[in-house]
């Protein structure tokens, strides 16, 4: 019988903890457990034969942590063929009479995934992917991916899973007092990326005892649509008599336990510290419970790798900023991979109330597969919100679905045949919430009728996929109503109608309603309200415009929306705050008058309004020369002469910075000069960045056209990038005695390679002297003293 | 084995001279002020403080510091923890966010960045203040000595993952570089010289 089948009407009983019976069995410290499914099988079969015993239908074969990280190919091999061996021999010798089964049993990799730690992610899949496929050879029933502390790394296990094999798979988690994962997720983040994802279980174990899991437990069983998994480890370990015990007695976790069962969990063994009595116990205090009926719970929802944002209560916010339709700056951004700027547009759009962000980084210059996959990879490393992945190139969405970190919203599908064919295998293999496009081969239709009819269409085809209709939101495409007047309404009218004949949430780019006319905010506004009001549950606008913001407020407060209009309040007091600020933000105690002294105290938004006030009467240049430049001088001078620290160049270099920004947009147009090119990076093996990062932007503010590379680059890419701007000078940092070498190489290379061009370079462990050895042409204590010395090369 | 100890902490005081410290600035003024109030208000109540701790039986002969089955030769760490009946390992971190944070600022703030740089080694270095003086309330102790330090060589810190478990109990890792991830994270030795009366 297939343990899915089983699950359906019964309780499942995994089995408890292993390492510990290993210990008592004379596993020496040191040796890796799973080595002793082949030197001690008899050992290893009698444990599991011990937990049959006990009353267990699932052995989890002891391969936690058997991955080729820890042992060879043939040594891997032989241990998952012994540990299933093991296992089966248990099941063979038990009287346990029960349906049993055998669990390849996946353990973290003990690494972490990039950008926090050193492993990349489809190294990480590669990792489970060997395991998984050794077990499939040797014929296990199921896997059990457990002990998991982080989302992605999750992840990445069950895609190896999915990737390698047909066999049913249980996903745990590893939560701590808080409900989190290590990594941050909630449980209902991780419900919404594990369920699209197609685990079969869900659940929790190790960490902590039953009744401190209880919690995390409540809230999983308020959202899965799959049975819970539930391994709790015997309460927290005790030091008594110098010998480890742990809390929890066998009676108290079987009462918990079964306590659950009551609640829904079906599916259930022990962690660390327990043995074959608290499974026993289980049993027992399980026997005369019928498991609870699991439901579909129907819930629209995306995660992030912290929490998820469900579709069809409240209505949503999706910002549209990351996006480089008609946005000059931004295009010039994606040429130039300017993450920086990417990601400001991100932070900026969380903080002004958005609760997913679309990202879409398609332009014609750049390979949008690259791109769009870093982009993801860096907003889901700083911003916790769920991300809309927006592409219309396939390729390109695999992968960033690939390594998004949740459940994505995905944009977008359309009625057209070969639309449905590419996007839905990835909605069903990847998980998402699909954007669905009322239109198809002909085109957008005029009619609202005729939009439904697609939406019709779309929604049988995606259940051809297996795809539920709480992962289609549908978007019935506003056009500028300065084209057609009937734009606005037609769309909304298809809309309800697809809300009330298909109980469907719908989605719409709010924005385009308006293209055309002048003061696009206030149409776009009113448009948003017409549009909630007739059932929008998402609207994908910019939550940086007043009007949408006073729009989606309101909306909130009267549709009762808003607990005690708090949210609100809120947004009425920042909207009061940031008026007052236009008149008295110079006015504040110790904040500065002038735009000069603004830079030199490093007040970021202050330089900011100083200088939009100064463009009104002045020259961009006369700014930059007779304030800008001054003031970073007077804070470099200081700083060389120890009158002014770190923080205060870094402060008065950050206001400078938004200060040239603004002279920059005012300048959109215009070609602002560059003094020359600087092409910088950390070197080979070194990923401290900070003080290549310090150079980098106070070169910038001194008008030069800075090619950052980064870190951890490799001598032939600075080269490469020397010979293609042909830049007159190079900066090269380095933190670690142990990369030294990759700067001397890097050094080498230039001058064979590009003879031309002048090297600098610096860091924490660098001397003149090394400088010079290695035929560095200077050596830099600081970024003052780089900007000094390309201020000297390019006036020659 | 499971021998090992979790705990969380609550968030210290901020050493905010020590984040100044850090950023290479000695006396406070206004604008170094603004700097650490901003990083303190964004760190503050964000971080997951945690130590994962064991106490091992130890045997010096000559330069060789042994316990649990492992050998260190040194004559620094010999002499740390010359009169010791046993010796603490153990591993602090600030945890994943304060690398988060940082790395957000790395591309939005450099001030800022430097400035979160320096409140994630004071936070780590304020926890295994913390730690250290529970220690000392109950024991005889002689002072913590890191792995980096002197001649006791980072590879050391293998010794530290191995028996502690560290990336399982605090979420912290060692990279094949010998840094570890989260990198506000401290491992240390504190030697047992006999209880407090």
């Amino acid at each position: 019988m297939n343990v899915l089948e089983y699950l359906k009407n019964n309780f499942l009983y995994f089995d408890g903890g292993f390492g510990t019976l290993l210990y008592e069995r004379g596993l020496p410290a040191g040796v890796a457990p799973e080595r002793w499914n082949i030197t001690n099988p008899d050992d290893v079969t009698a444990i599991h034969k011990s937990y049959f015993d006990a009353g267990s239908n699932v052995a989890t074969t002891n391969t936690f942590g058997a991955s080729i990280l820890k042992f060879d190919e043939n040594e891997l091999d032989e241990i998952v063929k012994n540990a299933v061996i093991n296992a089966d021999r248990a099941r063979n010798l038990t009287d346990n009479s029960e349906p049993k089964f055998i669990a390849l049993d996946i353990g973290p990799t003990g690494k972490m995934l990039k950008p926090f730690g050193d492993l990349e992610f489809e190294e990480c899949v590669n990792i489970f992917a060997h395991t998984v496929k050794l077990g499939v050879k040797y014929g296990v029933d199921l896997v059990i991916i457990e002990t998991m502390n982080d989302s992605l790394e999750t992840k990445a296990a069950l895609l190896a899973v999915k990737e390698n094999s047909n066999l049913p798979v249980f996903v745990s988690n590893v939560y701590g007092s808080d409900s989190k994962l290590m990594s941050g997720a909630d449980p209902y983040a991780m419900a919404a990326m594990l369920e699209g994802m197609g685990a079969h279980a869900v659940g929790m174990n190790c960490s902590l005892g039953p009744k401190q899991l209880e919690p995390a437990a409540l809230k999983l069983l308020e959202v899965l649509s799959v049975p819970m998994i539930m391994q709790p480890n015997a309460g927290l370990p005790e030091t008594v008599n110098g010998k480890t015990v742990f809390n929890v007695s066998v009676e108290e976790y079987a009462d918990v336990m079964a306590s659950l069962c009551k609640k829904g969990l079906r599916i259930m063994g022990g962690c660390c510290g327990t043995t074959p009595e608290y499974i026993k116990a289980l049993r027992n205090a399980t026997k005369d419970l019928k498991p609870v009926e699991i439901t579909k719970k129907n819930l629209s929802v995306v995660s992030s790798y912290t929490h998820a944002v469900r579709i069809g209560e409240k209505p949503v916010l999706i910002g549209e900023r990351i996006n480089p339709t008609g946005k000059k700056r931004f295009k010039q951004a994606l040429k130039e991979h300017d993450m920086s700027y990417i990601l400001a547009q991100g932070v900026e759009q969380q903080d002004a109330g958005a609760h997913i962000l679309d990202v879409n980084t398609g332009i014609p210059e750049v390979d949008e597969k690259a791109i769009l996959t870093d982009t993801v990879r860096e907003l889901q490393a700083v911003i916790d919100l769920p991300l809309q992945i927006d592409s219309t190139m396939p390729e390109a969405m695999e992968s960033a679905l690939r390594i998004y970190n949740g459940k994505a919203m995905i944009n977008s599908v359309n009625g057209k045949e070969e639309s449905m064919k590419t996007v839905f295998p990835l909605v069903k293999k990847y998980g998402g919430v699909v954007v669905a496009l009322t239109l198809d081969e002909n085109g957008i239709p005029d009619t609202w009728l005729e939009r439904v009819n697609i939406a019709e269409r779309i929604l049988k085809k995606a259940e051809e996929y297996g795809i539920d209709k709480k992962d289609i939101i549908f978007d019935t495409l506003c056009m500028t109503v300065s084209a057609d007047k009937n734009a606005a309404i037609t769309t909304v009218r298809a809309l309800k109608e697809i809300k009330q004949r298909f109980g469907c949430h719908t989605s719409l780019g709010v924005s385009n309603v308006s293209f055309g006319l002048p003061q696009r905010d206030i149409v776009n506004g009113a448009f948003f309200s017409f549009a909630l009001e007739n059932g929008l549950d998402a609207g994908i606008i910019n939550p940086n415009s007043a009007e949408i913001m006073k729009t989606y407020r309101a909306y909130n407060v009267l549709h009762a929306n808003d607990e005690n209009c708090s949210e609100y309040i809120a947004f009425a007091e920042s909207v009061e705050a940031v008026s007052k600020t236009q008149n008295t933000a110079k006015k504040q105690s110790n904040a500065p008058e002038t735009l000069y002294d603004a830079v030199i105290k490093g007040f970021k938004d202050l330089a900011e309004t100083l200088t939009k006030e100064a463009l009104k009467t002045r020259e961009p240049l006369d700014v930059v020369n007779k304030d800008l430049i001054p003031a970073l001088d007077e804070v470099g001078r200081a700083y060389e002469e120890k009158r002014a620290y770190l923080p205060q160049l870094l402060m008065s270099a950050e206001a400078a910075k938004s200060a040239f920004s603004v002279i920059k947009n005012s300048m959109s147009g215009k070609n602002g000069e560059s003094k020359g090119t600087f092409v910088i990076a950390t070197v080979k093996n070194d990923v401290h960045d900070i003080g290549k990062n310090i150079v980098k932007l106070l070169l910038e503010n001194y008008g030069y056209e800075v090619i950052d590379l980064g870190k951890d680059v490799s001598a032939q890419s600075v080269v490469d990038a020397v010979i293609k701007y042909h830049a007159p000078i190079a900066g090269l940092s380095a933190l670690m005695t142990t990369t030294l070498p990759s700067m001397e190489q890097t050094v080498k290379l230039i001058k064979k390679k590009a003879p031309w061009c002048k090297t600098v370079v610096g860091g924490a462990v660098l001397t003149k002297e090394y400088a010079e050895s290695i035929g560095a042409d200077k050596y830099s204590s600081d970024a003052m003293e780089t900007v000094r010395y390309a201020e000297k090369v390019l006036n020659n | 084995m499971n021998n090992v100890i979790t705990l969380k902490y609550k968030e210290p005081e901020y050493n905010r001279r020590e984040i100044l410290r850090y950023m290479g600035q000695k006396t406070p003024d206004e604008i170094s002020e603004r700097l650490i109030d901003k990083c303190v208000l964004l760190t503050s109540g964000k971080l997951d403080l945690k130590v994962c701790y064991a106490i091992y039986p130890l045997k010096i002969e000559g330069n060789a510091v042994m316990f649990a089955g492992e050998k260190i030769i040194s004559e620094n760490l010999k002499k740390n923890l010359a009169g010791c009946k046993s010796v603490i390992l153990f591993a602090a971190t600030a945890g994943l966010n304060m690398d988060r944070l940082t790395f957000k600022y790395s591309s939005l703030d450099s001030a800022m960045h430097a400035c979160l740089q320096a409140t994630g080694a004071e936070r780590v270095e304020s926890l295994c203040d913390v730690f250290n003086n529970e220690i000392k309330e109950k024991y005889i102790t002689s002072p913590r000595y890191s792995p980096g330090y002197g001649d006791v060589g980072l590879e050391n810190q293998r010794i530290f993952f191995r028996l502690l478990d560290c990336y399982k109990n605090i979420g912290v890792n060692l990279g094949d570089d010998l840094m570890m991830k989260p990198t506000k994270s401290v491992t240390a030795f504190i030697g047992i010289k006999g209880e407090k009366e």
